[in-house]
């Protein structure tokens, strides 16, 4: 996990973002264990009471879950993870689009320079 | 109960009002930065907590109580300056501290001296300035007390040091206890900071959670400050 | 608390004495023996110059004992109370008045420590010397006071005195400590203020001694002293009497020193209480 912060915005949201993008992508598991908040923090170089707020968030979002005794982990529930993955999806195409509008690109010049690029990277991307 | 509460305190030297009605309430379990220009009364305020000094008028409150013996035994004070006995070495002054705290832990003093691979029979007056500052805020931050006071604790140290004692700081501080730390240099502590009090020429002008203060003003506090404290003509 | 304050009191002085009472009871054999290698004609120059060394070193050292206990305690409470340790000092979970009482008997220990080692070292080096010399007439004199007074006079008489000596170092040391808490109460020139105020101090305390000592009429300290002795010896059969005078003596010394001790308690307490002004 990359604990770089900006000191804009509350780092417990940025934690919580860095948190939806792991589980996200599956760089955390499904029901993976966490370690311990206070251990966690340490190791971001936070005050364990945000990296605490940042996992209360993801709880409330579902995302993880505590069991008492043993600790917290990641979600199980797929779904759950599908859809954030599909929100994050959405977020940067929302905000790519944006770009592009303001660049004054149509959308079929959009479209045409999607498949170019993919091409050119002989289908990587 | 809040561990550390003033009601408008005012403390004078001479004809300067180092404190003007300061008035601030802390809860047990917060990190908080206390934040103003020179001379604006922040080493002031940490006296007067110490019982080092005592206010003109107003009251400071620590769990509840005056300063006094009870409030000294669940302080942990880290004052901006060489405060330890020169001829001391690591072992001396565990044995001090021990003697004198109840709270304090041996075993994690050990463990964090032992990680700066220190000659243990040093004295104190042979360390270099980094080595000295670092063992003065380790014999702090092992007691477990219920409030620690820490006065300019990264000031005058290179980075590295710094990073070292910030996350002294977080690795030990207990969740019930809060630590107040006096600074110049936010943007190095404020990732850090639950709240933060702005005290500018003796009053409490600000009193905010670091969160807020980013999601408020879109800013770092680093930045608010600058910008709170260009206005008012501090500098 | 109180007997860490004392435990950690004595590590902070007993450094720096222990030592040095430690080399003069070395120094004072060597003294001795060198001395009389010299007198007997032993040995050509070599020996002259080792006698003279450690002579002199014995000397030096009988005197430093002394002196160095004196500012000792000067330079142990203006660091550890007025210095940048103080910062530690006044943060520790203690009274003032332990701190202060703390100071008082351990500079008291160091007086008399002094005072039992320099003994001590001159009866070695006289004995190393003059290797007959026998203590004796020491021992027997001691005994034959015991057996004049009596043995539980005798230890009254001895429990007295020590006390009027703590009593009178107490008054010493707190003379310079009064002096040294006022002049701190200032921002600049501490030091020659708290000279000042020693001159001051010693000044007024002059004034005081006088008016108890021999002020007008019934109102001095002799008089009283003289009337307890009277109250003491009326009823009391020829041999007994005689008794009375030490200890009207000793207990009267301690209650003088007592007097003297607590007027320069005040000036000690206070401006570290009220207004306690570190750098």
């Amino acid at each position: 996990m990359n604990w770089q912060f900006d000191n804009n915005t509350p780092i417990y949201t940025q934690i919580v973002s860095k948190y939806r993008f792991a589980i996200a992508s599956g760089e955390l598991k499904p029901g993976a264990k966490l370690a311990a908040v206070r251990d966690i923090a340490m190791e971001a170089g936070v005050n364990p009471n945000t990296m605490q707020r940042a996992f209360q968030e993801l709880e409330r979002m579902g995302l993880v879950f505590t069991q008492r005794s043993s600790g917290r982990f990641v979600t199980e529930d797929i779904n759950v993870i599908d859809e954030t993955k599909k929100a994050f999806a959405g977020e940067h195409i929302k905000r790519f689009l944006s770009t592009m509008a303001g660049l004054g690109f149509s959308r079929d010049e959009i479209m045409s320079l999607i498949g170019k690029t993919m091409e050119g990277n002989n289908g990587n991307f | 109960m809040a561990i550390f509460e003033c009601a408008e305190i005012k403390k004078h030297y001479g004809s300067n009002f180092a404190l003007n009605g300061f008035s601030v309430k802390v809860e047990p379990g917060r990190i908080v930065g206390l934040l103003g220009p020179n001379g604006s009364g922040k080493t002031t305020l940490m006296k007067l907590a110490n019982g080092l000094l005592t206010c003109d008028s107003g009251e400071i409150l620590i769990n509840g109580e005056k300063p006094g013996k009870n409030s000294k035994m669940i302080i942990s004070y880290l004052p901006d300056k060489n405060y330890l006995p020169n001829w001391m070495n690591c072992d001396k002054l565990m044995d001090f501290f021990a003697d004198f705290y109840a709270d304090f832990d041996r075993q994690r003093a050990e463990v964090m001296l032992s990680g700066l691979g220190l000659d243990r029979k040093q004295p104190i007056r042979q360390m270099s300035k980094g080595t000295r500052e670092k063992v003065q805020l380790i014999m702090v931050m092992s007691r477990r007390a219920k409030l620690y006071l820490l006065d300019e604790p990264i000031g005058g140290v290179d980075p590295a040091t710094r990073d070292y004692i910030l996350e002294t700081i977080i690795r030990n501080y207990d969740t019930d206890a809060s630590v107040i730390i006096s600074t110049h240099l936010i943007s190095d502590v404020e990732k850090i900071l639950d709240d933060v009090i702005f005290i500018d020429k003796g009053k409490n002008v600000l009193f905010s959670s670091v969160d807020d203060i980013r999601s408020q003003h879109n800013r770092s506090v680093d930045e608010y400050f600058r910008e709170v404290f260009r206005c008012s003509g501090s500098y | 608390m109180f007997g860490k304050l004392l435990k950690h009191e004595f590590r902070a002085t007993g450094r720096i004495m222990l030592p040095l009472l430690g080399g003069v009871l070395v120094l004072s054999p060597l003294a001795g023996f060198f001395s009389k290698a010299v007198n007997k004609g032993m040995g050509g120059s070599l020996i002259r110059f080792f006698s003279f060394l450690f002579m002199f070193a014995f000397v030096v050292g009988m005197v430093a004992i002394f002196v160095t206990a004196v500012i000792i305690m000067v330079r142990r409470f203006y660091s550890n109370m007025l210095g940048d340790e103080g910062y530690l000092t006044f943060t520790l979970p203690v009274g003032v008045n332990s701190l202060i009482l703390s100071k008082l008997i351990v500079s008291f220990v160091w007086f008399m420590g002094a005072s039992l080692i320099a003994a001590a070292a001159g009866a070695i080096a006289v004995k190393t010397y003059y290797s007959g010399s026998d203590f004796s007439v020491a021992w027997n004199f001691i005994r034959d006071c015991f057996r004049l007074v009596g043995v539980g006079n005798g230890i009254a008489l001895i429990i007295e005195f020590l006390v009027m000596l703590f009593l009178m170092s107490c008054a010493i040391c707190l003379h310079f400590y009064a002096a040294m808490a006022l002049g701190n109460c200032f921002a600049n020139k501490k030091i020659f203020l708290s000279v000042c105020f020693f001159v001051l101090l010693s000044f007024v305390m002059s004034w005081i001694q006088f008016a108890l000592l021999s002020g007008p009429g019934q109102n001095n300290l002799i008089y009283s002293v003289n009337r307890i002795y009277d109250i003491w010896l009326n009823g009391m059969v020829n041999e007994e009497a005689y008794i009375a005078i030490p200890h009207t003596l000793f207990l009267s010394g301690c209650v003088y020193f007592l007097i003297i001790s607590a007027i320069y308690y005040v000036p000690t307490l206070l401006p570290l209480k009220k207004k306690l002004n570190l750098s």
